[in-house]
């Protein structure tokens, strides 16, 4: 069977698309942890890392979030506000020391891609 | 609202008791803020509820993400060996009740309601035994708890590791299916149609006729031993199936299984009347010399088997220290 050049166009970028999720998917938890130095909701830190162009929808994020607490990377404390309960997280001693270290493997990581992929340009 | 209350149980409804209520009143309080984001942006409550409710997607994938896992009747790491087993089983039982069956209309002349019955039997049998399999993996599945697992497993791969020999592959899944197979099979007959094991001959006036083979007199005292064998070896060779993988412990645990049946063969023999004391009498009313080769060869045909499998047991372990 013979696709269209459009056909063809469109399962390109449907794989491209799927593949830039796994990619991204790699870099939730740094990207989650890099910005909960300060307590925040769930929904307050989807619109925190949005502003900051990383997206994360709230069905990936809220059960990340408690995942992290599990594993203590994060804190988490319940606040009444507005009448509402609101659970916030901020990230712990051992999430600190986790994040560092990753955060350091992800620069070396993001040097040797970049040493890569530039190579391949010249 | 109520909206919002639906999807928010049917979402909870699969997870743990103990972590149902916080992530109830957590999930609520998160949707409502989404939702009077959305409402700020000119949308009406039940747009933003909707376009909330979408953005958040299926109920049952989120509590899948709440669990960490994906939720199977039978997960991808027990599909394969529960599709081998259930083949096995139900081929054995399949075998053994149709033999069994067989048998029945050969020697007693049914009637077609009763041929029916009996091929009913089969199916219901099957059915059960299906429903069995899958509820025993399912039990499996569902005891295993992933919920505390990090986010992904890194086992590190040693050498160690490494098979200490080439896979016996096919030779091992091929024996440990027909073993299976053929104990299943025995089993079967043995428990529900006895009568099937038996010297078979025509009578002098053409008619066939069945010596039996066992000693139904004292049936009671040695059944639950041979019972008892058997199973051990059915899941000696289901252990077999299950993984061809190699691995010491495994070989072992066999060979260990294949001894405490040759024991427990041995010790019924020696203990209780197995067979039937008068084959050799019986047999000869048609035929003398057959009864004289009977008389002659049971017991000794019963050593040999024992010998056969002391010096597989043998074999094996000396196979197994070298490696």
């Amino acid at each position: 069977m013979c696709l269209t050049g459009g056909e063809r166009m469109k399962e390109n970028d449907s794989m491209v698309d799927g593949l830039v999720l796994e990619l991204r998917r790699g870099l939730l938890i740094l990207g989650v942890l890099s910005q909960l130095d300060q307590k925040e909701y769930g929904y307050s830190l989807i619109q925190k890392l949005q502003d900051k162009n990383f997206v994360i929808e709230a069905g990936t994020l809220y059960p990340l979030l408690r995942r992290l607490e599990k594993q203590e990377l994060l804190d988490s404390t319940w606040d009444l506000v507005e009448n509402r309960p609101r659970r916030y997280y901020q990230i712990s001693k051992k999430g600190k020391e986790i994040y560092h270290s990753l955060k350091k493997e992800y620069m070396l990581l993001n040097e040797t891609m970049l040493n890569l992929l530039q190579g391949e340009k010249s | 609202m109520k909206k919002i209350d639906i999807y928010i149980e049917e979402c909870v409804k699969h997870l743990p008791k103990k972590t149902r209520e916080d992530v109830r009143k957590e999930l609520k309080g998160e949707i409502s803020e989404m939702v009077e984001t959305h409402q700020s942006e000119s949308l009406s409550e039940e747009e933003a509820i909707k376009v909330v409710l979408e953005e958040l997607g299926d109920p049952k994938e989120l509590s899948d993400r709440y669990l960490n896992k994906k939720s199977y009747l039978i997960g991808p790491q027990y599909y394969a060996m529960y599709k081998k087993v259930l083949r096995i089983v139900m081929t054995a039982v399949f075998i053994g009740l149709f033999v069994a069956s067989l048998v029945n209309i050969i020697f007693n002349p049914l009637d077609i309601q009763e041929i029916i019955q009996s091929f009913v039997g089969i199916f219901n049998a099957e059915l059960q035994v299906f429903a069995w399999v899958t509820l025993i993996f399912m039990l499996v599945e569902r005891s295993e708890n992933t919920e505390n697992e990090p986010l992904e497993k890194l086992d590190v791969w040693t050498i160690k590791d490494l098979p200490k020999d080439m896979p016996t592959q096919k030779s091992s899944l091929i024996e440990g299916m027909f073993g299976s197979i053929f104990a299943i099979v025995a089993l079967v007959l043995i428990n529900f149609k006895i009568e099937v094991f038996g010297v078979y001959m025509f009578t002098n006036n053409r008619a066939l006729d069945v010596v039996a083979l066992f000693n139904e007199a004292t049936i009671d005292q040695w059944l639950p031993w041979i019972n008892a064998m058997l199973a051990i070896i059915i899941v000696g060779n289901l252990l077999k199936v299950a993984s061809i993988k190699f691995s010491k412990k495994k070989e072992w645990f066999i060979i260990f299984l294949q001894a405490i049946a040759t024991s427990i063969f041995v010790w019924v023999i020696v203990s209780f009347e197995i067979i039937n004391p008068t084959i050799a009498q019986e047999i000869s009313i048609n035929n003398e010399a057959l009864a004289t080769m009977v008389d002659g060869l049971t017991s000794s045909i019963i050593w040999v088997i024992v010998f056969i499998n002391i010096a597989e047991i043998l074999y094996k372990s000396y196979k197994l220290l070298k490696v």
